[in-house]
C-alpha cells in the first residue's frame, strides 16, 4: 500500500507569533531596571511569581494527576534556605536564590515517598500537613529566629539599581525555566507520555508509560519551580516569617489561576495569572467579599467549565500559543 | 503524674477529634470524596449556634438539637448542589469545588461574624470538674468523650445492621452495581453527607463550649479529622475513633513537653504512622 | 403469540462517545417467556442490556415496558418497575457477606410485586448460599458468586430478569447447575433474557432466540425451529457462512 508523503508539523503561525512575543517579553522583563519604575518592577515580579507557581501547579494537577494544596511548603522552604545562605552563610544572595533550590528538591523526595501512599483526595490534604509541619517547625527553630522571622539585611550592601537588575534577571530566568521548561517538556518525548497520562493514566501505563516514575519527576520539578518563585518573591520582600512563608494563600492563588485560566494548558495559566493579578488590584479592597466571589468562581469552574477560559476560547478559535500537538501534513507532490 | 494527666487529657481531646473524623471517614468510604469544607462547616454551625443561643437565649442542649438538624439539611444541599456533580474516579473536581467553597465560606463567615473568637455559654458546664484519684477531670470533656463513643458505635451499627447502612456499603463497593440492584446512588450519597455534616453539629456545640471558634479555624479541624482517619485506617469507622485518640494523646503529650510543640507532635505522629504503617492502625494488609 | 408483550425495544440506537454500538435494534419479550440473545464478542448484546437497564442514555421511546416509554430511566427506576439484571462479571458488593449482598436486593425490591422470592427460596434454589451466608462474598468460588448474583437479582422481585453471560468463565458442571435453575425461575412467571455465547446452551434453554451481529439483529425465531446453518449465518455474517 502506498502512503502519501507526509511530514509532522508541530509549529503553527499562532505559535510562531507567540514565541516571538514571548522572547520580547522576556527581554523586556530582564531589562526592566533600565525602563521601568520601582513600583512597576515590584508588580511584574509579583505577576511572574504567580505565573511560575500556577504553572507548576498546572503541571501537577493538569498532567500528573497530583492535586496539591500545600505548594507553600516549597515556597517557604526555599525562601528560608535562600535567607539562611545569604544572611547567615554570607553567600551572594543572587547566587543563593539558585543554590537554595536544593532545599525544595530535597524536601520533595521524602514527601512524595510518604504521600504517594495516600489515595487521590487524601494526597492533597497530606501536602497541606507537610506545609503545616514546616510552618510550625520553622516557628520553633531558633537558627532561623523562630516565629520572629528574618530580614535580608545583606541586600543593603547593594544599590537599588543593582538589586533591580538582579531581581529582574532572576525573574526572566524563572519564567524561562517554569513556562519555557514546561513547554519544552510537553514537546519532548515525555510530552506525549504526559498527555497520555493526563487523558487516561491506566491506559498510559499499559502503553509502557512509567506513570509512577513520571509523577515523581514532575513532583520534584514542580517543587523546584515553585521554590524558585518563593526565593525570588521573598528576596523582593526582604523579610520572611513562618506564617508569610508558608501562607496557604499560595495554594489558593495557584488553584484559582489554573482553574479560571484553563487546566492542562500553558496559555490558560498566563490568562489566569493576568486575571488574578488585575482582579487583586481592582477588587482587592473589597476584602472578604472579593474572596467569596473568587471562591465561588472556582467552584463554578470546577463544576461547569473544567477547561477554564482557555478551554472556552479553544472552542471558538484554534490558535494555540504553545502548540504541543503533532499534525500530519500531506506534502503536495 | 504530668504524663498521666497528659494521657487522660489527650483521650478527652480525642473525643472531640473523633466527632470531626467520623463524617470524613464516612464520606470518603462511600464516595471517595474529601470535602475540604468539612472544618468550615463545623465552624459555621458553631457560629450559628452561638448567635442562636444569644438571640433566643437557648441552652446548649437546645442548640445541639438545632445544629444537628441544620447540619443534616446543609449536608443534603451540599450533596445535591455540588458534590453529586463531581463524584467520580478523578479526585480533582471534588477537591477543587470544595476548596473554592471553603474559601468562599470562610470569607462569608468573616463578613457576618468578623474575625473575633466566640464561644457558647455552657451554664458553668465548661468549668465543672471532678476528682478522679490524683487527677482533676473536666465534666464537659468526659461528656464529649462519651458522646463520641456513642456516636461511633451508633454509626458502626447503622452501617452494619440497617437498610441504609447496607445501601451505603453497597454503593461504596460498586456504585453502578448498587444502582442495578435498585439503590438510588444520589439519595444514598445525600444521606451519607447529611449524616457526616449532622455529626459536625455535635462537634460544633462541644468545640464552642469548651474553647472558642473563629471563621478561619476550619482548616485546622479539617487537618485533624484527616490525620485521625489516616492514623486509624482509611474508611473504617472505629479506625477514625482510634486515630482521633492517638492524635489527641500525641498533641496533649507534646503540649506538655513544650507548648509550641503540641500540634506539631500530632503531625509528626501522623507522618510516622504514614511512613511505618500506611494502611493505618486498623487497616488491613 | 397470546401472552402480552412485557418489554420491547424500538429502533434502539446506542453509542459510547463517538462509537455507535447499536444501529436500531427491535426486540420484544412476552410475559413469562425465556428469550436467548446470542452473538459474537462486540455484537452489542451487553450494550443492549445496559440500554434497557438505563446504564446508557437512550431515547424514551426506544424502550417500552407494558407499552409505556421507559428509555433513559435510571437503573434504580428500572428495578422499581420490575426489571432486574445479573450483570456481566457479577459485580457483587465486595466486603459484604453473602447474606448482606442478598439483603440489599430485598431492601430495594420492586414495590407491589409481593415476595415471590425470599431468601429462603434462594437458599432452596442454591443450598450452598445458605451454608456460606456469613462469608464475605469475594471469598466464594466463581460459580457460587454467580449464584449470589442471580439470587440478588431475583430478590428484586423482577417481572423481567436480564442475565448477562452467566456461564462465562465457569466449569461446565457449574454452568449446568446454574442453568437448571432457569425453569424454576420462569415457572414463577418471570420473563428472562439470556445473553449467551454458547449457542447450544442458549438454544436449549430458551423459547425464542435473537442473534446479533455488529449492532444489528440478524435473526429471530423460535429456538426449536431454527437450523444450525441459519444461526451460523446470522452469527458470523453471510460472507462467513458462504465461505
Amino acid at each position: 500500500m502506498d502512503f502519501p508523503p507526509v511530514r509532522v508539523q508541530r509549529q503553527t503561525l499562532s505559535g510562531v507569533v507567540a514565541m516571538g512575543l514571548g522572547v520580547v517579553a522576556l527581554i523586556a522583563i530582564a531589562s526592566m531596571p533600565f525602563w521601568a519604575s520601582q513600583g512597576l518592577i515590584r508588580d511584574v515580579v509579583e505577576l511572574c511569581c504567580y505565573i511560575a507557581v500556577a504553572q507548576m501547579w498546572n503541571l501537577l494537577a493538569g498532567y500528573a494527576g497530583l492535586v496539591s494544596v500545600g505548594q507553600q511548603a516549597f515556597i517557604g522552604v526555599s525562601a528560608y534556605m535562600m535567607f539562611v545562605m545569604a544572611q547567615l552563610w554570607g553567600i551572594n544572595p543572587f547566587i543563593a536564590v539558585v543554590l537554595a533550590m536544593i532545599a525544595p528538591a530535597l524536601l520533595a523526595i521524602p514527601t512524595y515517598g510518604l504521600l504517594h501512599r495516600l489515595d487521590g483526595p487524601y494526597f492533597a490534604i497530606g501536602t497541606w500537613v507537610i506545609a503545616e509541619v514546616l510552618r510550625l517547625g520553622t516557628s520553633v527553630f531558633g537558627y532561623v529566629n523562630g516565629g520572629a522571622g528574618m530580614s535580608l539585611r545583606v541586600m543593603t550592601g547593594y544599590s537599588p539599581m543593582e538589586r533591580a537588575i538582579g531581581v529582574s534577571l532572576l525573574c526572566a530566568l524563572m519564567l524561562l525555566v517554569t513556562v519555557g521548561g514546561s513547554y519544552w517538556l510537553l514537546r519532548s518525548r515525555y510530552g506525549l507520555a504526559l498527555i497520555a497520562m493526563r487523558d487516561n493514566p491506566v491506559a498510559a501505563a499499559s502503553q509502557g508509560v512509567n506513570v509512577g516514575r513520571l509523577r515523581f519527576l514532575i513532583w520534584v520539578a514542580a517543587a523546584v519551580g515553585t521554590g524558585l518563585a518563593g526565593a525570588i518573591y521573598f528576596m523582593a520582600q526582604l523579610r520572611i516569617t513562618p506564617p508569610s512563608a508558608y501562607d496557604p494563600s499560595w495554594a489558593n492563588i495557584a488553584i484559582f489561576i489554573v482553574m479560571v485560566g484553563g487546566l492542562g494548558s500553558l496559555e490558560g495559566v498566563l490568562i489566569g495569572a493576568l486575571i488574578y493579578f488585575f482582579a487583586e488590584r481592582w477588587f482587592g479592597e473589597y476584602g472578604a467579599t472579593y474572596m467569596v466571589v473568587l471562591g465561588l468562581l472556582t467552584v463554578f469552574m470546577a463544576l461547569f467549565a473544567r477547561g477554564g477560559l482557555w478551554g472556552l476560547i479553544c472552542k471558538v478559535v484554534d490558535a494555540p500559543w504553545f502548540p504541543t500537538r503533532r499534525r500530519l501534513m500531506e506534502d503536495p507532490t | 503524674m504530668q504524663w498521666l494527666d497528659g494521657l487522660v487529657q489527650g483521650v478527652l481531646l480525642g473525643g472531640l477529634y473523633a466527632q470531626y473524623a467520623l463524617g470524613m471517614a464516612l464520606m470518603f468510604g462511600v464516595m471517595r470524596v474529601v470535602n475540604i469544607t468539612h472544618g468550615d462547616l463545623m465552624i459555621l454551625l458553631a457560629l450559628v449556634g452561638i448567635s442562636l443561643a444569644s438571640t433566643f437565649s437557648l441552652g446548649p442542649w437546645s442548640v445541639l438539637v438545632v445544629l444537628v438538624a441544620l447540619g443534616g439539611i446543609i449536608g443534603i444541599i451540599l450533596q445535591r448542589l455540588i458534590l453529586n456533580r463531581v463524584v467520580g474516579a478523578d479526585p480533582l473536581p471534588s477537591l477543587i469545588a470544595t476548596f473554592g467553597l471553603s474559601i468562599a465560606l470562610q470569607n462569608a463567615m468573616l463578613q457576618v461574624w468578623s474575625a473575633d473568637t466566640r464561644s457558647l455559654p455552657s451554664d458553668g458546664l465548661a468549668q465543672a470538674s471532678f476528682q478522679l484519684g490524683p487527677l482533676f477531670v473536666g465534666v464537659l470533656p468526659v461528656i464529649v468523650l462519651i458522646t463520641a463513643t456513642v456516636l461511633t458505635a451508633a454509626l458502626a451499627a447503622t452501617m452494619q445492621y440497617t437498610r441504609f447502612g447496607r445501601s451505603l456499603r453497597a454503593a461504596a463497593a460498586d456504585v453502578e452495581a448498587a444502582a442495578m440492584t435498585g439503590i438510588d446512588p444520589k439519595a444514598v450519597y445525600a444521606g451519607a453527607t447529611a449524616l457526616a455534616v449532622g455529626i459536625l453539629g455535635f462537634a460544633a456545640v462541644f468545640q464552642s463550649m469548651r474553647s472558642t471558634v473563629s471563621p478561619a479555624d476550619g482548616a485546622f479541624q479539617l487537618i485533624y479529622a484527616f490525620e485521625a482517619v489516616i492514623i486509624g485506617g482509611m474508611g473504617s469507622i472505629w479506625g477514625a475513633f482510634i486515630g482521633a485518640m492517638v492524635l489527641g494523646i500525641s498533641q496533649s503529650i507534646g503540649f506538655r513537653i513544650d507548648p509550641g510543640f503540641g500540634i506539631l507532635a500530632g503531625h509528626l505522629v501522623f507522618l510516622t504512622i504514614l511512613a511505618l504503617r500506611p494502611q493505618g492502625i486498623l487497616g488491613k494488609g | 403469540m397470546t401472552a402480552k408483550t412485557l418489554l420491547s425495544t424500538h429502533d434502539l440506537k446506542a453509542r459510547y462517545g463517538d462509537f455507535q454500538a447499536l444501529y436500531g435494534v427491535d426486540l420484544d419479550i412476552a410475559e413469562g417467556e425465556v428469550v436467548a440473545l446470542i452473538g459474537a464478542n462486540g455484537a452489542g448484546k451487553s450494550t443492549l442490556l445496559k440500554s434497557i437497564m438505563g446504564l446508557i442514555r437512550v431515547g424514551a421511546d426506544m424502550v417500552r415496558l407494558d407499552g409505556r416509554p421507559v428509555g433513559g430511566s435510571k437503573p434504580h427506576q428500572m428495578v422499581a418497575d420490575g426489571v432486574a439484571i445479573v450483570p456481566e462479571g457479577r459485580r457483587l458488593f465486595a466486603g459484604m457477606s453473602v447474606l448482606d449482598n442478598l439483603r440489599v436486593a430485598v431492601d430495594h425490591a420492586a414495590p407491589g410485586r409481593g415476595d415471590a422470592w425470599t431468601i429462603e427460596r434462594i437458599h432452596a434454589l442454591f443450598p450452598i448460599l445458605k451454608e456460606k451466608q456469613a462469608v464475605p462474598v469475594q471469598s466464594l468460588s466463581g460459580g457460587q458468586q454467580q449464584m449470589v448474583a442471580i439470587g440478588r437479582a431475583l430478590l428484586n422481585q423482577p417481572r423481567l430478569l436480564l442475565c448477562d453471560e452467566i456461564s462465562l468463565g465457569l466449569a461446565p458442571k457449574v454452568v449446568k447447575e446454574i442453568y437448571q435453575s432457569i425453569p424454576s425461575i420462569s415457572a414463577n412467571g418471570t420473563a428472562i433474557v439470556l445473553v449467551e455465547q454458547d449457542v447450544g446452551l442458549a438454544k436449549s434453554a430458551s423459547d425464542r432466540l435473537y442473534c446479533m451481529l455488529e449492532g444489528r439483529m440478524t435473526l429471530t425465531g423460535r429456538s426449536a425451529e431454527l437450523s444450525r446453518e441459519a444461526i451460523g449465518e446470522a452469527y458470523f455474517g453471510a460472507s462467513h457462512a458462504v465461505a
